[in-house]
């Protein structure tokens, strides 16, 4: 299985290294920053990550999906620093021959995602700033 | 986000010639208070670990994680 991860400090735009005639379903998930979030409007968010971590944790998932869906490729881009409403923040691609794999692939990559990779976000309005604390 | 409170690095001190994960949990929680209820994870080497895992060499790189919150 081909993989790319990585961690971009500027803007993210999709280009698919990994599209073949062998995978008949490509699934691509954009995550876009929300404003307003929880009522109040978002001015920013600011990511951090811990970057050999993240990247030993992606070979895990990224190893532990394609035993389970036998997929052929998989890609996770995300943003690091500063991040403005409407911009992508992440971005994930799954190939696999069927699409049917390749839609849960993706759903379950972004649920393990955002359940252990080490990726922290604060979340900046007019008043004040503050740690977003998703997963423990 | 720890590094905001505390700066990048701290220095824990252990008596014992072997310590498990959940060890160096209790003593960062102890020595910063401030975290006490926070659930934190251990990395070692940039690969996470498990409470019970046995920490013998000094030179081993040990971050603690607190929850992510990505994507």
């Amino acid at each position: 299985m081909k993989t790319s991860f990585q961690l971009y400090p500027e803007h993210l735009t999709f280009e698919s290294p990994f599209r073949s005639a062998d995978s008949g379903a490509e699934v691509i998930f954009e995550g876009i920053v929300r404003s307003p979030n929880k009522g109040k409007q978002v001015l920013y968010l600011e990511f951090e990550a811990y970057e050999a971590l993240f990247g030993n944790e992606m070979i895990r998932i990224a190893t532990a999906l394609h035993e389970k869906f036998d997929l052929h490729a998989l890609m996770l881009h995300h943003r690091i620093g500063k991040v403005y409403p409407g911009e992508c923040a992440v971005l994930a691609a799954v190939y696999a021959k069927h699409r049917d794999h390749a839609f849960m692939a993706c759903a379950e990559l972004m649920n393990e995602l955002k359940k252990s990779a080490p990726i922290w976000k604060k979340e900046f309005h007019e008043d004040g700033s503050f740690w977003v604390s998703a997963t423990p | 986000m720890l590094r905001e409170s505390i700066g990048s690095s701290c220095w824990l001190e252990f008596t014992e010639p072997k310590i498990t994960c959940e060890d160096v949990v209790f003593a960062f929680k102890e020595n910063f208070p401030m975290f006490s209820h926070s659930p934190l994870r251990v990395a070692l080497n940039h690969t996470f670990a498990n409470n019970t895992d046995v920490i013998e060499n000094a030179s081993v790189h040990i971050a603690l994680i607190p929850p992510v919150s990505g994507g």
